[in-house]
């Protein structure tokens, strides 16, 4: 490291020595415009070879010094194909007309290492704009990008500020390892994901303020991704921060403010209040009490139902749960920055405040950020860039899922509506004992109120770059990014009432920290290889070493004096006191040619050597080549013809990525400590390991189509690709007689094939009037084609086999309630053609010879986005939906919240539609008492076992966005001196369409599919300002 | 020139970085070394059986579940009706071959410490033989005959009734291709009774009651010959525990302090010979045994004592008091709590469980002294217990096959709570009523033929391991 550091350290300081001489100058005027001929306020405008720059005016208009002898200016706006113009000898009235990029071929797309013109582009890379996710009421970016990129699925599972987010690009690409795709911000392979270790889910990519993002790109088929190899096989996403640009300094204002409330529970989900809840009760009880006495009359059955309805406190309160637990939450956001420079050094300054108080008591995120870049450039020949992220969050999130019994989102349905969270004097009920209170779960309001559920997070994303252009088209780049990440978590469960009561309170201190670098050198090589200037090459190539670190402290101390203090220091006990770490180091090399025939026909070819810490020796590298071809067919004279075309490309690539995000240690045989016993340390052998372990490997095919009509008002986007992911690392079951219950190694095969089609037109665009229309559509198929000894394996309610999609459900198949006696009835075996009242001898899903799947899978099999906007002089609507169709969600808790085999909990409406007398139709069989007991006939009570009677239809449209907004006129703009100002009003998550009547909770739950009573989502509605001058 | 220098540096530099690469890709666990240094001193061998100790203690082995289990398929607990879900398929008698939780964690718990075992047990050769190391090496042994003997009658059949039905496959050596089939139920036990003779012969050091000791070893080797119903040697092994062993029972008046008290014996020899180790900082936390029975401190609270087990006290009896009365949220009537765990909250240390206990060998003694006709010494061993728990006892003086009777009722009385009394019923081909609900009542009529009685091989080691046969009834 510090060899290292030194060694950039020369390199730098032998750039800054040398300064470039300013010759004598003259001054150039005129104005940039659009291609309608209006001004483009804000456009760069540089004299080419110089280092003299400025910005235009809100009218668009320009006053410029340049060097004597300067042929053209490079000017340059956001949205606009960069121009290089020729000025000859003119000097005044210089009209430079720009061609808008948006819609076009001609823009420039950030790839791995690079950025290439969206027409010399041989791979299938999805764009999303730095204005498509800025001053969103979402915490992160990945959170913003769903529905926004053909092949890119953004699953929400949690409405929890800060939560977590899986993506998944084309698809499953593993089992055992990873499916997240790679993020690479600025050139730095950070680590992502929830890094938390406490804390229910955080995100590291909550760290990053969208606003400060100019643009993400979305790397999809080999011809992009393989250049990452062996961390490329799920895709990449590749984010660039803001930059600034010469000329005058331009400051933006946002601010925005709103409201959250938890979305609308389908009314058969919400929990039953105490009269509805009793009258099931009390009927399951009658019903199972007729049948242990089958000579006893009603009269006493029901009495004796109502002794132990006493039992629960019957009637005497009625508790809204989930108005104690649920509330509406607040969101603001504020962020500032500046932004310009001379031609010289340009800089861009940030920072932000976003806030979102969650609709679940106890969760809450603040986020300060701050952003420096700065690019500087010392002549014609050296120029260094810095960059600079530092965030801080803070997070309340009280366990915020199923894992305990202290999470409120779990008790908003667990509780009864009969269980008093107050006494009688208003202070909180933590009675454990006694009928109708707290014995199973704990009161959640006390629990809030008093335990600690906190993250700090701290974190750095910096990059020092420095390049040199060794000859006019051999640049050497180097750069140095750091990621930094610190994480302080501290739990606090009091003395008196929950987790902390079994240990008389508890402290629970957590730390850790990652400290990542990415060292990058490469050198880019540009020639015409022939004379004309129709054959081109574009070589680099380059190293890359990856470092990262992870520290770890974990400290715990019991025993409490007093209730008014929380901190450990006041505890008596310590438990736990350690540090630990975890490692990984990557070194790769990299290379990418690229030959043009007069940007006709391209052809690309790219390699990466990598090097893992993650597999032994024997297996530490691996190759991911990939070759890629593209055909501008629209440049061909034939075309010339063909008014109504604009562009058409048509690309194909091959080529293959890996997977290496198996962690740290696995492939090593180990012996391991902390197996402590009467207070003396102990050990065992507990990594069973496998030196054979190598990458997972993504062999991708890639064919797409790339076309726009009638002036780029219509474009088109169709690919077709196949990707088949083999030596995929599963959990090869061992006999558990061995010790341990698997063995990783490379044996699955599993592919996914899909269609991408994304369509953007401006189907309406006259005199003050436009209508822009983008729609996106994936088709995923996924396959396992290879299991460990292709047999079906069967891993909860999951059936991986050869044949199936990866996330099939597997359980007994739920044949309905028997309307003549309210019986639960499940088929029999897979070919449905019997039913059985008895859950356990069921042979469908019981059988372990012959499994048989459900065949329905928990991805989806349809989805992306539709976005509309509306522009009408100033005002501008817009309207972004997203859809989801295909795939089942699992209700995984109903075996607690409905029918009364569980009667101590709180149940869902849609219990209410129970099996009563002879003839009813209903999926909710007769009710009985408790576990033990069911109808005549049926030996225990399992209605509630896991079958398909809990699995729903996961289809479902939401409008994820809804945008209100009027900009100021140029004309009204000018007049106060702004160079912007925009008023909105957004509305988050407003609207939600379903397909499936039983569905009691919202449809998204994450990549299986599984419902785990996460925090309920928002839905905003927010204002903002943005004000730039 | 010059400028060529200036890519001269950092090309350099990459050089310098790629030949150092081995050593740059070698990062190491912070937490684990290499198997093959870990075990190669009498420290070492230690460290290695405190591992295996650990091991016993997990909730799904000695920690909880195989003591709860005893009790609840038998005739003296419940599940209430407002429960946690634990224990509900051996409350209800309803355990599937797919998706059994206790039939997977039993079976894979055990075999993790088996291989703990099998891992001292190979390496202690490599270790000079001193009285230290042989003790340990003798506990490993005695570790792997108990955890194969509670697979064996938790899995197979009893060998009273089917000595040659399947059993457990035996692993002595570690070989992760192994896919072994299902050893006989009399070559498990045939294995069980070599491992705690070489323990019983290994070890020398006493370490207290939380560690295996040479009786511990031999008070389990009469559990087993008991099991197998093979009497002679069980009264040879029960008789040399307590004539030999040095263990003796303590006076009615300090019992309930002793089971309230959760420190393990570190010298002295009172009425436990083995017990699995709870600690304040190792322990199960909320899934610590205590908590399944009370609702202390944040427990569950799921499991009931059946009123009858509650009646077979007399006042007197010291038992009693180790037992209360009280209501439960939920449950009509009146609750009869144990008290045997009730330190699971406390914050100093927790509840142990006991394995083997010294009245448990006077009256394994007591059944093999009527089994080979000897009434006067059943009687006699049987009221050695009996009239120490409740001084106000004169004692039993039954004849004939009433004296079994009464060993049964006071095995009952005296290993509540243990894990204890589903092998007696299951062993003598008993057959009993099994409350699973109290309000309303239902109850489960169980006969000897039930094949719930058995756990179901666990789906994931049949999907593993196509040599294995599961269990009848699954």
């Amino acid at each position: 490291m510090t060899k290292l550091m030194t060694l950039l350290m020369c390199f730098c300081l032998a750039v800054v020595q040398l300064t470039a001489q300013t010759p004598a100058s003259r001054t150039v005027k005129g104005k940039v415009t659009d291609d309608k001929g209006a001004g483009i306020a804000n456009a760069s405008v540089i004299a080419k070879g110089s280092t003299k720059g400025t910005t235009t005016a809100t009218d668009g208009s320009f006053s410029l010094a340049v060097p004597a002898g300067t042929k053209s200016l490079v000017v340059s706006s956001m949205n606009f194909t960069t121009l290089d113009f020729a000025i000859g000898n003119k000097e005044t009235a210089i009209t430079i007309s720009l061609q808008s990029s948006t819609n076009s071929l001609d823009e420039v797309v950030v790839v791995g290492y690079g950025t290439q013109k969206k027409t010399d582009l041989t791979a299938a890379v999805g764009k999303v704009s730095g204005d498509k996710v800025a001053d969103v009421p979402l915490s992160s970016i990945d959170q913003v990008l769903q529905g926004k990129v053909a092949g890119l699925q953004s699953v929400t599972f949690s409405g929890q500020p800060g939560a977590n987010q899986s993506i998944r690009i084309r698809g499953i690409g593993s089992s055992s390892a990873s499916s997240q795709p790679l993020y690479v911000i600025d050139g730095i392979q950070i680590n992502q994901g929830d890094l938390s270790r406490q804390t229910t889910s955080s995100n590291v990519l909550e760290q990053l303020n969208p606003d400060d993002v100019e643009s993400i790109s979305v790397l999809k088929d080999a011809a992009a991704t393989a250049i990452y190899g062996s961390r490329g096989a799920n895709g990449v996403l590749v984010i660039t921060t803001k930059r600034g640009k010469a000329g005058n300094t331009r400051f933006a204002l946002n601010g925005e403010v709103g409201n959250n409330k938890p979305v609308d529970l389908p009314a058969g989900g919400i929990p039953l209040r105490t009269n509805d809840w009793l009258t099931l009760f009390k009927e399951a009880y009658t019903n199972s009490y007729l049948v242990s006495n089958p000579a006893a009359s009603l009269a006493t059955a029901q009495a004796a139902a109502l002794t132990t309805a006493n039992n629960y406190g019957n009637g005497s309160v009625d508790i809204d749960w989930p108005g104690l637990l649920l509330k509406s939450g607040g969101q603001s956001q504020y962020n500032v920055s500046a932004s310009g420079g001379d031609a010289k050094t340009q800089f861009f300054i940030s920072t932000g405040y976003f806030k979102q108080v969650g609709t679940t008591i106890g969760e809450d995120l603040v986020r300060y950020s701050a952003t420096i870049n700065l690019d500087h450039t010392v002549n014609s020949k050296m120029s260094f860039s810095l960059n600079l992220q530092p965030t801080y969050s803070s997070q309340n999130s009280f366990i915020s899922n199923s894992s305990a019994f202290a999470s409120p989102t779990m008790e908003f349905y667990f509780m009864r509506p009969t269980s008093n969270p107050y006494n009688a004097d208003g202070t909180y009920n933590v009675d454990r004992v006694s009928p109708a209170n707290f014995s199973g779960i704990y009161n959640p309001l006390y629990i809030v109120a008093n335990d600690i559920h906190h993250l700090d997070n701290f974190s750095a994303l910096g990059k020092a770059e420095g390049k040199y252009n060794i000859l006019s088209n051999l640049k050497f780049t180097t750069s140095f990014g750091l990621q930094y990440n610190n994480l302080e978590e501290f739990q606090y469960n009091n003395p008196i009432h929950g987790d902390g009561a079994a240990s008389v309170g508890r402290g629970i201190s957590t730390y850790a920290r990652y400290l990542l670098y990415d060292w990058t050198n490469q050198l880019s090589y540009h020639a015409n290889i022939t004379r004309s200037k129709n054959l081109s090459l574009d070589l680099s190539a380059g190293t890359e070493a990856i470092n990262s670190r992870g520290y770890f402290i974990t400290a715990q101390t019991n025993n409490y004096p007093t209730t008014l203090l929380v901190d450990a220091a006041n505890a008596s006990t310590p438990v736990t006191g350690t540090n630990n770490g975890s490692d990984y180091n990557f070194f790769s090399i990299f290379a990418r040619g690229q030959i043009s025939y007069k940007g006709k026909y391209i052809l690309q070819g790219s390699f990466r050597r990598d090097g893992s810490s993650r597999f032994a020796e024997s297996n530490q590298y691996g190759n991911f080549p990939a070759g890629s071809i593209a055909w501008n067919v629209s440049k061909e004279n034939f075309m010339s013809n063909v008014r109504f075309v604009s562009d058409v490309k048509i690309r194909a690539s091959y080529g293959s990525a890996g997977n290496a995000e198996v962690g740290n240690y696995g492939w090593r045989q180990t012996y391991g400590y902390g197996l402590n016993y009467n207070n003396q340390p102990g050990g065992g052998f507990n990594g069973i390991g496998n030196s054979n372990l190598q990458w997972e490997h993504a062999n991708m095919t890639d064919v797409g189509l790339e076309a726009s009509f009638f002036k780029h008002r219509v474009s088109l986007i169709v690919d077709y690709y196949n990707k088949v992911s083999d030596k995929l690392l599963f959990n090869q079951p061992l006999s558990y007689t061995t010790g341990f219950s698997s063995i990783t190694n490379n044996i699955g095969v599993m592919s996914n094939k899909g269609i991408e089609i994304t369509v953007n037109a401006t189907p309406v665009s006259v005199k003050n009037f436009t209508w822009d229309l983008s729609v996106n559509f994936t088709n995923n198929t996924n396959h396992v084609t290879q299991t460990p000894g292709n047999q079906v394996i069967i891993s909860g309610v999951q059936y991986i086999a050869p044949g199936h999609d990866y996330y099939e459900f597997y359980m007994r198949q739920w044949a309905g309630v028997d309307p003549a006696t309210g019986n639960p009835l499940w088929y029999t075996d897979g070919t449905k053609s019997a039913t059985t009242t008895n859950y356990s001898t069921t042979g469908l899903a019981a059988t372990a010879a012959q499994p048989v799947s459900t065949d329905k899978s928990a991805s989806p099999k349809y989805y992306g986005g539709v976005s509309n906007t509306i522009t009408f002089k100033q005002f501008s609507f817009s309207a972004d939906f997203y859809y989801n169709f295909g795939n089942y969600v699992r209700d995984s808790w109903a075996n607690y919240l409905t029918d009364e085999v569980n009667p101590s909990y709180g149940k869902m409406a849609y219990t209410l539609t129970r099996w009563q007398k002879p003839g009813d139709i209903t999926n909710v069989p007769k009710l009985f008492y408790g576990t033990t007991q069911s109808g005549v006939g049926i030996t225990n009570n399992q209605s509630v076992g896991t079958s398909t009677r809990f699995l729903y239809k996961g289809d479902f449209i939401r409008l994820r966005n809804i945008v209100f907004s009027y900009s100021a006129s140029p004309s009204l703009v000018k007049k106060l001196k702004l160079t912007a100002l925009k008023f909105y009003v957004r509305g988050t998550n407003l609207w939600l369409k379903t397909y499936d009547d039983r569905l009691p909770f919202d449809p998204e739950q994450g990549v299986t599919s599984q419902s785990n009573l996460n925090v309920l989502y928002n839905k905003s509605v927010t204002a903002g300002l943005n004000i730039g001058f | 020139m010059k400028s060529r220098m200036k890519i001269l540096i950092p090309c350099l530099a990459v050089l310098l970085f790629a030949s150092c690469t081995k050593d740059y890709l070698n990062d190491k666990p912070y937490t684990s070394v290499v198997l093959q240094d870990a075990i190669k001193t009498e420290g070492d061998l230690l460290v290695a059986v405190t591992g295996m100790y650990s091991v016993l203690r997990t909730t799904d082995l000695f920690g909880r579940t195989l003591p709860v289990k005893g009790d609840i398929m038998a005739d003296n607990t419940f599940v209430i009706t407002a429960n946690s879900g634990r224990y509900i398929t051996m409350n209800s008698f309803t355990s599937t071959a797919v998706g059994d939780a206790y039939a997977l964690a039993v079976w894979q718990n055990a075999y993790i410490g088996i291989k703990y075992a099998n891992s001292i047990i190979a390496a202690a050769p490599g270790i000079t033989a001193t009285a230290n190391s042989k003790q340990y090496l003798g506990e490993a042994y005695a570790a792997r005959a108990l955890l194969y003997f509670e697979l064996a009658r938790n899995y197979g059949h009893p060998y009273t009734a089917a000595p040659n039905d399947l059993g457990v496959p035996l692993v002595l050596t570690f070989d992760q291709n192994l896919l072994p089939k299902r050893n006989t139920v009399k070559e498990v036990y045939t294995q069980v009774i070599a491992d705690l003779e070489q323990a019983y012969s290994l070890m020398s050091v006493y370490r207290g009651t939380s560690y295996f000791s040479k009786y511990a070893a031999r008070a389990l080797e009469a559990r087993v010959y008991q099991n197998m119903g093979d009497w002679a040697n069980a009264k040879t092994t029960a008789l040399d525990v307590v004539t030999s062993s040095g263990f003796a029972l303590l006076p009615s008046a300090s019992y309930v302090a002793y089971w309230g008290s959760p420190v393990a014996q570190t010298t002295t020899k009172n009425e436990t010979l083995f017990e699995v180790e709870s600690d304040y900082t190792s322990n199960n936390g909320f899934d610590q045994i205590g908590f399944i029975y009370l609702t202390l401190g944040g427990g569950y609270g799921d499991i009931l004592a059946n009123s009858d087990l509650y009646a077979a006290y007399s006042a007197t009896d010291v038992r009693k008091s180790l037992m209360s009365t009280g209501t439960r949220s939920g449950q009509a009537g009146t609750a009869y709590f144990c008290n045997k765990y009730i330190n699971a909250a406390s914050a100093t240390d927790k509840d142990d469980t006991k394995v083997v206990r010294l009245a448990d060998v006077m009256l394994i003694l007591a059944e093999a002294y009527y089994n080979t006709a000897d009434p006067v010494n059943a009687n006699l061993y049987l009221n050695k217990v009996a009239t120490q728990r409740d001084p106000s006892f004169t004692g039993w003086t039954d004849a004939g096959a009433q004296i079994l009777e009464d060993i049964l009722v006071e095995r009952r009385k005296e290993l509540a709570f243990e894990g204890s009394r589903l092998w007696d019923l299951v062993r003598l081909q008993r057959s009993w009523t099994k409350t699973s609900n109290q309000s309303p009542l239902v109850t489960i009529a169980v006969t000897p033929t039930n094949t719930q009685l058995i756990l179901p091989i666990p789906t994931n080691e049949i999907n593993a391991n196509p040599n294995i046969v599961q269990n009848p009834g699954y």
